[in-house]
């Protein structure tokens, strides 16, 4: 087990009467790739919003570097490089003006500035406002500066937001090689699939409560889960049963999630009842989904 | 720290064509009303001296580049509240709308620095705003219509020597500038409250006009209000061309307009320590 970049103990955030987070505790360890998973509403956000400062008063403590950390206490923010949602920018202002103001704020030198734009390849429209890039190009901004003053460890809010299917393999490639160089980067997000192709770890939030965490290690990545959506999910295990790799979990009357170690399981589920009047349809999924339905 | 964070704040405002309006407004608006002040000369002395004019005579003419920016500043006085709100309406509220707090703020900075810096912006702009007004409106009236002894009405006719009126138009611009930058204050205020830009500006006219409304109907109740309200100091400038000059007014203008920038300035940094940032 690796050790702890950072962790929460018992943080809980209230809205006036609306829990947001409740009391999670959650250790981050270094060098991870931790995927912080949850529908809408989850907490997600505030829980990155907190670790930001951006989020004054809660509950509980954060553990960085082994030093415990209070409401109201932003020594932290040194180590931290955050991405919070949708990248926002002084408009009006080139890329390299912007992150000449925030460079301004921690003594960062312009070559470190012409570093963080060849790394996110925006070296050729660093000149150019940040009113005319496209949503894609400011997320990268938005990574160039959370990496200008190179801290060891990254917070991304939902990186991929909004990103066309060449940004996020773009972003994907550069969180990759980020993390080769060492960095520990937490990410939330709600796509499945995404956790499962970046992540080492992640944790399950749900109505502001944790409810699993998990390494994504070669024994999770060594199963595969299915969705079968059929008019009777009670029917479609009885017909499967008979194959022993199947494990089931029932969602609903309609949906049910298998998980197995076979491979072409489409055409032998196909092949077990071929005329049988139960229509099925089975999708891969992430193997999260399980968590998930929890 | 605190040097980097100005320096930022010099940077946005700088880049933010909203900056410029007052500015642009004031050098295209006195020239105007300077030509106009020359050409209706005749007019406009018989309609400030016509009575005098029975026990008087006067030699030459009264209207001159001192009148004229006497009367130019006492006129627009009260719309300079609407000029010195529009940057310190949006220096925070427009960091809050357009998320770039999220930015900003996930630094290693304390939360005092940043708010002092775009204070201290604010307070700089309406100073700078207020010196200019001033100064360019005597500058393009002594130009276009020539210098001369200044006469106001105080306690009778007071003659003021041409020599004799510079330092009384630059006292001028502070005491105007003290209550303006009260009124920056307040809006600043707002602004830490406010999610756009909109509201402080409007909040803020608001306030002045009624405090303005308080100190010029002669209620006995607003009489008793007046000179606690900063807003009851609007047309003080005016003394500094009064014989002698009421400098206990001046200290209690000071101390009222303090008072209350103390309070709009506090009420800024413990709103804005304690909010979240959720947008």
């Amino acid at each position: 087990m690796k050790s702890s970049a950072f962790g929460f103990k018992e943080v809980s955030k209230h809205f006036q009467n609306i829990k947001a987070l409740d009391g999670i505790s959650l250790d981050i360890p270094e060098n991870s790739i931790f995927g912080l998973l949850g529908p809408n509403g989850s907490g997600k956000s505030t829980l990155m919003r907190i670790l930001a400062g951006l989020i004054q008063s809660w509950d509980g403590t954060l553990n960085v570097g082994g030093k415990l950390r209070t409401s109201g206490n932003n020594e932290h923010l040194k180590d931290f490089g955050f991405l919070i949602e949708a990248p926002s920018f002084y408009e009006y202002l080139s890329a390299f003006d912007n992150l000449k103001i925030l460079s301004r704020l921690m003594n960062i030198n312009t070559e470190s500035i012409n570093e963080v734009l060849e790394t996110v390849n925006l070296t050729d429209r660093a000149n150019d406002k940040v009113k005319t890039y496209s949503y894609g190009m400011k997320q990268r901004l938005g990574l160039a500066q959370c990496l200008l003053h190179d801290p060891q460890i990254l917070i991304l809010d939902e990186p991929n937001n909004g990103l066309d299917p060449s940004g996020i393999r773009e972003m994907s490639r550069i969180i990759h090689g980020l993390h080769k160089n060492g960095k520990t980067i937490c990410i939330s997000t709600h796509i499945l699939s995404e956790v499962d192709s970046l992540c080492t770890h992640a944790a399950i939030l749900q109505k502001g409560k944790k409810i699993a965490t998990l390494e994504l290690d070669e024994k999770y990545h060594s199963y595969t889960t299915y969705l079968i959506q059929s008019d009777n999910s009670q029917k479609t295990m009885d017909d499967l049963k008979e194959v022993p790799e199947f494990q089931f979990k029932t969602i609903d009357e309609r949906n049910l999630i298998l998980k197995t170690k076979l491979q072409n399981v489409t055409n032998l589920i196909k092949d077990i009842d071929p005329n049988s009047s139960n229509n099925k349809t089975i999708t891969k999924q992430s193997n999260l989904l399980e968590f998930f339905n929890a | 720290m605190l040097k980097s964070l100005i320096i930022n704040e010099i940077i946005k405002v700088a880049h933010k064509k909203r900056t410029y309006i007052s500015f642009f407004l004031i050098t295209i608006l006195i020239p105007f009303i300077v030509l106009a002040v020359k050409n209706g000369g005749g007019s406009l002395e018989s309609k400030l001296y016509g009575q005098l004019a029975d026990s008087f005579i006067f030699v030459g003419s009264l209207v001159n580049g001192n009148l004229s920016a006497y009367i130019i500043i006492a006129i627009l006085i009260s719309h300079m509240p609407f000029l010195s709100t529009i940057v310190a309406s949006e220096i925070v509220s427009g960091e809050y709308s357009k998320g770039t707090f999220r930015l900003y703020l996930t630094r290693p900075v304390s939360r005092n620095l940043v708010l002092l810096s775009k204070l201290l912006i604010v307070l700089a702009y309406t100073t700078l705003m207020m010196f200019y007004f001033v100064m360019y409106t005597l500058i393009i009236s002594r130009l276009i219509i020539g210098d001369g002894d200044l006469v106001v009405f105080h306690e009778g006719l007071l003659v003021l020597d041409a020599t004799d009126t510079v330092w009384r138009f630059f006292l001028s611009f502070w005491l105007s500038n003290i209550l303006m930058l009260t009124v920056t204050c307040l809006c600043f205020m707002i602004s830490t409250f406010s999610k756009n830009s909109v509201t402080p500006i409007i909040v803020t006219i608001s306030i002045v006009f009624i405090g303005t409304a308080v100190a010029f109907i002669p209620i006995e109740l607003f009489e008793l209000l007046n000179p606690y309200l900063f807003t009851g100091y609007i047309d003080l400038f005016l003394t500094a061309f009064h014989d002698p000059l009421p400098k206990d007014i001046y200290i209690q203008e000071a101390i009222v307009c303090g008072l209350w920038s103390f309070i709009f300035i506090t009420t800024s940094f413990y709103h804005f320590n304690k909010c979240d940032i959720l947008d």
